[in-house]
C-alpha cells in the first residue's frame, strides 16, 4: 500500500485514535543506559555512503529505527546497520517507497520542531523526545513502513545490508548452518523444559 | 505468420507439477512429446535461504508471466473485480512444485463420492443448496494404483496408516488402503511436533506424520532433507524437495522422447473444421511458432488452463475451446485455508529447522471421519502442526496484548518469545457453488493484451461453519500441549486467488455439467485432455498436489493405451 495519492497532510495523520500524554508516560520503557548513551553520542554516519538518502535523510532514519529496535543490554538496529539496509531496498527491490520516504521524513521534521521548537530536526531531539514523537505517529503508514523495513532488515540475511554480523539472528537464537542435527524428535525427543512464565512485552 | 514446426504426437502445455509427470508415462511409451513451458529451468544454485526473496519479494524469477496475468476477484457477480495483488504460482520448469510446501496427500475415500455417500449415511437434503457438487467418476480405488506410482516416481516420504485394510496406528487410519508402504519413512519429527502428538492422544485423537514430498534419506540419487528451514516459496538448494524438474522430467527426458522448449508462452490451440485440436501456438520473445500435435494436453494450472480454453475461440467453438456446454470455468473452487488458530507456548518449539511438510496431523476431524447427525454442515477440516519459522516473519507474531510492536519491551518480548509460537494450517472440505465460476475479466488484460481471469467466488454456509467447528478442536489440541494464549482468525469470506485452485473443467460423465471426461479428456474435443486441479470437482481436506499428479499419470496412461482412438 503505497502513500501515492494520499495527501501530504494526511500521511502522518494517525489512522486510530491517538494515544495522549499519559499513556506514553505510563508505558514509558525502562530505557538503559546503554541506550541513551548510543542516542546521545553523535551519529557515525559521517563516512558512511548512501545511494538514496542524503546524510540528512540517513541521520533522521537512523534516530528513527534506533527507536523502533533499540540498543539495550544487546544491540539494536543501529548496529545491524538498518539505515543501509533501508538505503539499498530503495534503490533496488523497494524503489516505489522513495516517496513515502521523502515525504514522511518532511513531515517528521515538521512534527519534531511542532512539538519542540528549538529543534529543527527529530534526531537532533534527546532521546525521551523521540519517543515520544513517534509514539505520536506510531499508528501512520509512514511509521509502520519505517517499522517493516527496520524489523526486515534485522532478520534478513546480511546479504542484503542490514543484520550486521547476525545480531538480528542472535537475538531471537536462530542460527544459520544449512543442516541442522538435534533437536530431534520422533526417534530421540529431547524432554521439553517446563516453565509457564513469559517475560518481555511492555504491559 | 508463425512459423511452422515439425509435428509432434503429443504437445503438453505447462511443465509443471502435473504436466511434468505426464510427459513420463508418454516418452516411456515410445510417444514423441513436446513440453511447452513458459519459465526456464532453475536449479539449486538459484535457491538461496533467503527469507527476503523467497517470502519479502515474492521470487522473483526470470519469467514472471503469472504475476503479468495476475487474475481479478471479487465475492459475487454485482461487484466489480479487482486485481489481486500478487500471484502465488511460478513459471519454470517443474512450475510451481520448485518452490510449494510438497505436503504429499492423497484424498480420502469420502472426497470421491461426497453426493451418495452423505446421502447414504444422513438421507437427501444434506448437501448444501445451491451446491453443484457431484460424485466423481470414480473412487478412491480406481486412483490407488496412480496414487502410488507417482509417490515412487517423485518420491514421497511418510508413514502407512492402511495397508490392504490392516491398519497401522501409527499412519493414519482414516486414509483409504494403501498397496504398500511410502518408499521413504516420514520426515522426522521435533521435540514439539512429539509434545503435540502427545496432547492429540491424550484427547483421543490419532496423530500422525504427514506425507511429503520431501526426501527422508537418500533416494534416487539425492540427499535427504537437511531440515534448514527455507522450504516455504524457496526452492530446494540440496535437492531434497521433490520438484517434477528434479524428478519425472530428467526421467522422461532419458529416454529421449520428451523435448522441452522453455520461454515458450503458449497463447491459443488451433481447431480444425470438426473441431479437434490440431495443435498450439505460442511466442517465444518476438517470434510466434505453431506446434502441430496429434494430441494437445493442457497443463498450466487452473487460472491458465481455463483462460487458455476461454481464449481460444473458433467457429466451432464460438465462446473458447470445449465450452459449447457452457461449463469451463463452472464448479470453481479455492480452498477455505483460512480461519487460521494460533498460539503462544511457555517453552521453545525448536521450530527453526524444520520445513511445512514436516508435522503431526490429525483427521479424527477431516471428511466424513466423524458422525455429522447433528452438526449443520458436511465435511471438516484436517489439523496441521507443522514445524516452520524464519526469522522476518517470526518477528511478525502477535504480541498478546502485552504491549506495542516496538522498541525494548518488545525487542525483550521477541527475545524470548520468537520461537515459541505456533500457528495451525488448517485445510477444509470446500465445495463448488453456482454462483461461484471464472471467466475472462472484461478490462484487465496481460501484457500481450490477452485478458486475465476474472474470478467470482465466495465461501458459504458450509465452509464458514466447518471453520467455526475446527477452530474450536485447534483451539482444544492447543491448550492440551500446554499453550498459555490461544488466537482466531476471522472465518473467511471471498476466494481471491488461490494455491489450491480447483474446477473450470471439471471431470465427469455428463457432459452439460462437465468439461473433461472420467479419462480428462475433453468432452467436445476427443484430442484435448486437461491436467491439474481444474478437473477435481471436490477439494478434500488436504493440498491438491498429489491427487493431480496421480490424475495426470492415468490420464497419459490411457492417452498411451487408447492412442487409435483419441489420436486418429
Ligand atoms: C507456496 C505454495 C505452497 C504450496 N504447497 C503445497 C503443498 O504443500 N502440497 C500441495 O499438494 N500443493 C501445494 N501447493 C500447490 C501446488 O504448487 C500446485 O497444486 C501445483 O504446483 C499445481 O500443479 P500444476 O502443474 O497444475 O501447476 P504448476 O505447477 O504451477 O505448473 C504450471 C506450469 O505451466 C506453465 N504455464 C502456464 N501457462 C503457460 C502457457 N500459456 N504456456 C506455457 N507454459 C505455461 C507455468 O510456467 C508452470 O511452469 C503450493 C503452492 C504454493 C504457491
Amino acid at each position: 500500500m503505497g502513500a501515492q495519492g494520499k495527501s501530504r497532510r494526511s500521511f502522518l495523520k494517525k489512522s486510530a485514535v491517538g494515544l495522549g500524554g499519559a499513556w506514553f508516560a505510563a508505558n514509558h520503557p525502562q530505557i538503559l543506559s546503554a541506550a541513551e548513551h548510543a542516542a546521545e553520542q553523535p551519529v557515525t554516519l559521517q563516512q558512511a555512503r548512501f545511494a538514496f538518502f542524503t546524510r540528512e535523510q540517513a541521520t533522521e532514519i537512523d534516530a528513527m529505527t534506533a527507536q523502533i529496535i533499540p540498543t539495550d543490554q544487546t544491540p539494536g538496529a543501529r548496529e545491524a546497520h538498518i539505515v543501509h539496509f533501508i538505503d539499498r531496498a530503495l534503490i533496488t527491490f523497494d524503489q516505489e517507497r522513495q516517496g513515502d520516504y521523502t515525504r514522511g521524513l518532511e513531515e517528521l521534521s515538521a512534527l519534531a520542531s511542532r512539538r519542540f521548537p528549538s529543534v529543527t530536526k527529530f534526531s537532533d531531539l534527546i532521546y525521551d523526545q523521540q519517543l515520544q514523537v513517534l509514539t505520536e505517529i506510531e499508528d501512520t503508514p509512514f511509521f509502520n513502513l519505517v517499522r517493516t523495513h527496520t524489523i526486515t532488515g534485522f532478520f534478513a540475511s546480511p546479504l542484503h545490508g542490514g543484520n550486521h554480523d547476525k545480531i538480528g539472528w542472535e537475538l531471537v537464537g536462530y542460527d544459520d548452518s544449512l543442516s541442522h542435527e538435534a533437536p530431534f524428535g520422533y526417534y530421540d525427543a529431547l524432554p521439553i523444559p517446563q516453565s509457564t512464565t513469559v517475560t518481555g512485552g511492555d504491559a | 505468420m508463425p512459423t511452422q514446426l515439425k509435428a509432434t504426437d503429443v504437445v503438453i502445455v505447462g511443465m509443471g507439477a502435473a504436466g511434468g509427470v505426464a510427459a513420463l508415462p508418454l516418452a516411456e511409451a515410445g510417444l514423441e512429446v513436446v513440453g511447452l513451458e513458459a519459465g526456464t529451468w532453475l536449479d539449486r544454485r538459484d535457491f538461496a535461504p533467503d527469507e527476503i526473496r523467497n517470502n519479502y519479494r515474492d521470487w522473483p524469477m526470470l519469467v514472471d508471466k503469472c504475476e503479468d496475468e495476475r487474475p481479478t476477484s471479487r465475492a459475487t457477480s454485482a461487484q466489480t473485480a479487482n486485481r489481486v495483488g500478487s500471484h502465488p504460482m511460478m513459471n519454470a520448469v517443474g512450475g510451481t512444485s520448485i518452490h510449494y510446501w510438497a505436503q504429499s496427500w492423497r484424498l480420502n475415500p469420502w472426497d470421491f463420492k461426497v453426493v451418495s455417500e452423505t446421502t447414504r449415511r444422513y438421507g437427501r437434503g444434506r448437501v448444501p443448496a445451491g451446491s453443484t457438487v457431484e460424485d466423481w467418476p470414480f473412487g478412491y480405488d480406481e486412483l490407488e494404483p496412480y496414487y502410488d506410482l507417482v509417490e515412487r516416481a517423485v518420491g514421497v516420504s511418510g508413514q502407512a496408516g492402511n495397508i490392504h485394510g490392516q491398519l497401522d496406528p501409527r499412519g493414519n487410519k482414516f486414509e483409504g488402503p494403501r498397496d504398500r508402504e511410502f518408499p521413504m519413512p516420514p520426515l522426522r519429527w521435533t521435540a514439539f511436533n512429539e509434545r503435540m502428538a502427545e496432547a492429540a492422544r491424550s484427547l483421543g485423537w490419532h496423530p500422525f506424520p504427514g506425507p511429503a514430498a520431501v526426501n527422508s534419506e537418500n533416494y534416487d540419487g539425492r540427499r535427504g532433507c537437511v531440515y534448514h528451514g527455507f522450504c516455504n516459496k524457496g526452492g530446494c538448494p540440496v535437492d531434497a524437495k521433490n520438484a517434477t524438474h528434479l524428478t519425472t522430467i530428467p526421467k522422461a527426458l532419458d529416454t529421449g522422447n520428451l523435448k522441452v522448449v522453455t520461454r515458450a508462452h503458449v497463447t491459443k490451440i488451433e481447431v480444425d473444421g470438426a473441431g479437434r485440436a490440431t495443435g498450439v501456438n505460442y511466442v517465444v520473445g518476438n517470434n510466434e511458432y505453431f506446434q502441430p500435435a496429434r494430441v494437445v494436453l493442457i497443463g498450466c494450472y487452473t487460472y491458465e488452463n481455463v483462460r487458455l480454453l476461454l481464449l481460444s475461440k473458433s467457429r466451432v467453438y464460438p465462446d473458447g475451446f470445449s465450452n459449447n456446454h457452457g461449463q469451463v470455468g463452472r464448479h470453481y473452487l479455492s480452498h477455505h485455508q483460512g480461519a487460521g488458530v494460533s498460539a503462544l507456548f511457555p517453552y521453545d518449539l525448536d521450530a527453526w529447522y524444520g520445513l511445512p511438510a514436516q508435522g503431526v496431523s490429525v483427521d479424527d476431524w477431516a471428511d466424513d471421519n466423524f458422525d455429522h447427525s447433528d452438526l449443520d454442515f458436511i465435511g471438516g477440516g484436517n489439523l496441521w502442526a507443522m514445524s516452520d519459522r524464519r526469522p522476518i516473519s517470526a518477528a511478525g507474531m502477535s504480541t498478546y496484548g502485552r504491549g506495542r510492536n516496538w522498541g525494548s519491551g518488545w525487542k525483550r518480548f521477541i527475545a524470548e518469545n520468537a520461537d515459541r509460537s505456533h500457528g495451525f494450517y488448517i485445510q477444509k472440505s470446500t465445495l463448488p457453488y453456482e454462483d461461484n465460476y471464472l471467466d475472462l475479466d472484461p478490462t484487465e488484460t496481460d501484457r500481450l493484451g490477452m485478458p486475465v481471469i476474472r474470478i467470482t467466488g465466495q465461501f458459504k454456509e458450509n465452509e464458514l461453519r466447518i471453520a467455526k467447528f475446527i477452530q474450536d478442536k485447534a483451539e482444544e489440541w492447543y491448550l492440551e500441549a500446554g499453550a498459555i494464549e490461544v488466537s482466531r482468525g476471522g472465518l473467511g469470506n471471498a476466494m481471491g486467488a488461490s494455491t489450491h485452485a480447483y474446477g473450470g473443467t471439471r471431470m465427469g460423465e455428463n457432459p452439460e455439467t462437465n468439461v473433461v471426461d472420467s479419462w480428462g479428456f475433453s468432452h467436445e474435443a476427443p484430442n484435448l485432455g486437461v491436467l491439474g486441479a481444474s478437473v477435481m470437482g471436490t477439494s478434500g481436506a488436504r493440498n491438491p498436489t498429489l491427487t493431480s499428479q496421480a490424475l495426470s499419470w492415468r490420464t497419459a496412461q490411457h492417452l498411451v493405451d487408447a492412442w487409435r482412438d483419441i489420436a486418429e
